[in-house]
């Protein structure tokens, strides 16, 4: 499907439940509330026409000023040829959502990269521990209130001048 | 019976396809070797056979900065430190250092880029160590003095690449670079 | 290494053990603890994170052409790749049109990058393997295309040679002349690798139906690249979402059929990669013979400065799909950068496929795998 058709159709599946935005540039996407994140995923990852079988990309931004995480997912489908982009916003302070590894097992990892660099839990999630940083780090470096500790295990994090 | 047969068919590709294997491998016993000893066991030094592009380590020369600090604006991440200050009498800025941190640079060039007036570029020298990190640091202004003003439409006098990096270089590693050749010449004595 | 014996339950018990960080044919620094039983492995489970640099933390805080350096490193192997993807990222959020002519460098450099990149691939899993000489072989093929690149752009691994808006520098004829004198003698080698290491016996039999990783598994897990093309998926970026110059070129997309096994199996992974070898060879014969003059880099500000917005940008680079998300808030420096990249999913599939192979197979999971460890940990 042209990606026209395909927010078309998304839109007839998935009735009021979305928010399409309109940016000024790059690509478009489709908002979902945080607790339809998980249904609507597995909706738009089984649905015959969608097919979003392929988890490409997921990640988060922190918006602080919003006091909101930002959950993107993008999606794909190689029997189709199209491709969407999924998002959601929770809180910052009580950062917890539903897991996609059950759909997309992909998503295993790039939870625990979520939760690893940003302090997002996942509910569910068969393994979420850290990944990239040491499992004893202080914080969660993507977050853009993050200061970093002045030494980690007695080493100083930054070269003595 | 079939897995026996199997067996020893295993075998005989084995012993098959390793010698078609062993047959490339003997090819080359005729082809040109191009392995070059090291260090350099070659015609010229390696630094003069490196390509015109080469990206070595940064040089800069004292006679062409006009202290604008577009180069140090443009390193992503801040090895170059430029102090220039004007004097109260004269009017005249003054270059009083000049350190480009070479164990911070990254080697990507876009401060050579950045450079209208061909103070600093790239020398094609690359083997740069140090017992201490510290020394990398180096300061390419050796007596402070006023900027350079290049005049409009006039060529920058270049000198020979790698001039100025290499007097440093074995500024920094005198000592070490002083006993081999001493231990070289001994060697040859006995 | 370290071990333990844990005990499970109804006399059930099973061996931890250690592997990594420090490892010969771990391709980096990765580590993987293997609960076994006897030789064969319950699973193994990859710990990653030894070289985490904070790509992406550093993003924040560099402008956008000042990050363009930093992508050399997300993986030592294919620098092109990851500079491409970043490039393309930003000329779609901020419309700047890339001249003819660079797309055509960025082709061939990419290609030669691939090229370079998959002796490496080949010639390792051969060497993890038991089979040292044909890494030897394909080292010295990558020397000759380093030296090419070096020519081009002035550094051996870490290119920075395409930028935002085309590439750095222009390649003469001479140089051009050169590739094709390399490609003439490369194709020669590509065949002759057939019959020094692809076919042999040995290394068929340690491969051929060794973790085999059905199209599903490879799409649920999101393998990119070679990986997914030898379990069966028909995909590459280059020709089902063509970007650059690439649909103007004409080349085949080599896929799993199972060779010596199953498909998706080990031997699959391997001869995908040697067979795409050629297809780059015919890619830069073409962009060599149709290269066009003009502009190497369009028009670009000294200070970008991309309207608000996010996009993704992915290029299809030696592993498959290197991705790059970048969300821009309309200053001059990003507001987030994220890499996705091949050896990331790859590397989370080693757990899933790892059950009931044999400890000494897993090195050959990790090699045909082809996981970079600065890839997956940024």
């Amino acid at each position: 499907m042209t990606s026209e058709a395909l927010i078309d159709y998304v839109k007839g599946l998935l009735g009021d439940k979305t928010k399409w935005a309109d940016p000024e540039a790059g690509d478009n996407f489709l908002t979902v509330a945080s607790e339809d994140w998980k249904n609507i995923c597995q909706t738009l990852a089984t649905d015959k026409k969608c097919s979003l079988t392929y988890l490409r990309n997921f990640t988060g931004t922190d918006y602080p000023e919003d006091d909101e995480i930002e959950l993107t997912a993008h999606t794909f489908s190689y029997s189709e040829k199209h491709g969407l982009i999924i998002k959601t916003r929770i809180s910052r302070e009580a950062a917890v959502c539903d897991t996609l590894s059950k759909i997309w097992p992909a998503a295993i990892w790039y939870e625990r990269e979520i939760f690893d660099l940003l302090g997002v839990s996942f509910n569910n999630h068969p393994d979420l521990r850290r990944i990239l940083m040491p499992e004893d780090w202080v914080g969660h470096p993507l977050r853009k209130d993050y200061k970093q500790q002045e030494t980690y295990r007695g080493i100083p994090t930054t070269r003595p001048a | 019976m079939g897995q026996l047969a199997e067996y020893f068919n295993a075998i005989g590709r084995t012993i098959l396809t390793c010698s078609d294997g062993l047959a490339v491998t003997f090819s080359h016993l005729f082809r040109k070797p191009i392995t070059i000893q090291y260090p350099d066991r070659t015609a010229k030094p390696l630094t003069e056979m490196l390509p015109e592009r080469s990206r070595g380590i940064l040089e800069m020369d004292q006679e062409l900065c006009t202290g604008c600090s577009l180069c140090s604006k443009q390193c992503p991440i801040n090895c170059i430190t430029i102090d220039v200050q004007k004097n109260a009498e004269t009017k005249e800025r003054i270059l009083n250092k000049f350190v480009i941190d070479i164990g911070k640079c990254m080697f990507c060039g876009l401060c050579v880029e950045a450079c209208k007036f061909s103070a600093i570029r790239h020398s094609k020298e690359f083997e740069g160590t140090v017992s201490d990190v510290n020394r990398l640091k180096i300061n390419f202004v050796e007596q402070p003095a006023p900027v350079a003003k290049p005049k409009k439409g006039e060529d920058p006098v270049l000198k020979p690449v790698g001039s100025i990096i290499r007097k440093y270089l074995a500024d920094q590693w005198a000592p070490a670079a002083n006993k081999s050749s001493d231990t070289n010449s001994g060697g040859k004595s006995e | 290494m370290t071990t333990v014996i844990r005990e499970l339950g109804d006399e059930q018990r099973e061996l931890v053990l250690n592997m990594g960080p420090h490892h010969p044919s771990t391709h980096g620094v990765l580590r993987f603890v293997l609960h076994t039983d006897g030789e064969v492995m319950r699973k193994a489970v990859p710990e990653i994170g030894y070289l985490h640099r904070g790509l992406e933390k550093i993003a924040e805080s560099t402008t956008y052409p000042g990050y363009v350096p930093y992508t050399d490193r997300v993986n030592y192997l294919e620098a092109m790749f990851a500079n491409e993807a970043f490039s393309k990222a930003i000329e779609s959020l901020s419309d700047i049109e890339v001249p003819e002519r660079a797309q055509y460098l960025r082709a061939i450099a990419g290609e030669l990058n691939r090229i370079a990149s998959h002796n490496i691939t080949i010639g390792c899993i051969t060497m993890d393997l038991g089979a040292i000489t044909p890494f030897v072989h394909l080292l010295r093929e990558r020397e000759t295309i380093n030296d090419l690149i070096e020519a081009l752009c002035g550094q051996r691994v870490t290119h920075h040679y395409v930028r935002i808006g085309g590439v750095a520098y222009d390649a003469d004829d001479n140089w051009l002349k050169q590739v094709e004198k390399f490609l003439n003698h490369f194709e020669a080698i590509i065949e002759e690798l057939d019959n020094l290491i692809v076919y042999n016996e040995i290394l068929v039999k340690r491969m051929a139906d060794v973790a085999v990783i059905t199209a599903d598994d490879a799409v649920g897990f999101g393998l990119v690249g070679p990986n997914l093309r030898a379990s069966g998926v028909d995909w590459d970026l280059r020709r089902d979402m063509p970007y650059g110059i690439y649909p103007k070129l004409d080349f085949d997309v080599p896929i799993g059929a199972g060779e010596k096994g199953t498909v998706g199996d080990c031997f699959d992974r391997f001869v995908v990669r040697v067979r795409e070898l050629k297809q780059s060879c015919r890619i830069i014969r073409q962009c060599i013979n149709n290269i066009p003059d003009g502009d190497i880099i369009g028009n670009v500000s000294r200070k970008i400065k991309p309207p608000k917005g996010e996009v993704y940008s992915c290029v299809e680079g030696a592993r498959g799909e290197l991705g790059v998300y970048v969300v821009s808030d309309g200053t001059e420096k990003p507001y987030r950068v994220k890499w996705r990249s091949g050896s990331f999913s790859a590397m989370s599939i080693i757990e899933h496929i790892s059950e009931g192979l044999m400890i000494a197979d897993l090195v050959a999971v990790i090699a045909t795998l082809d996981v970079i460890a600065p890839e997956t940990d940024r």
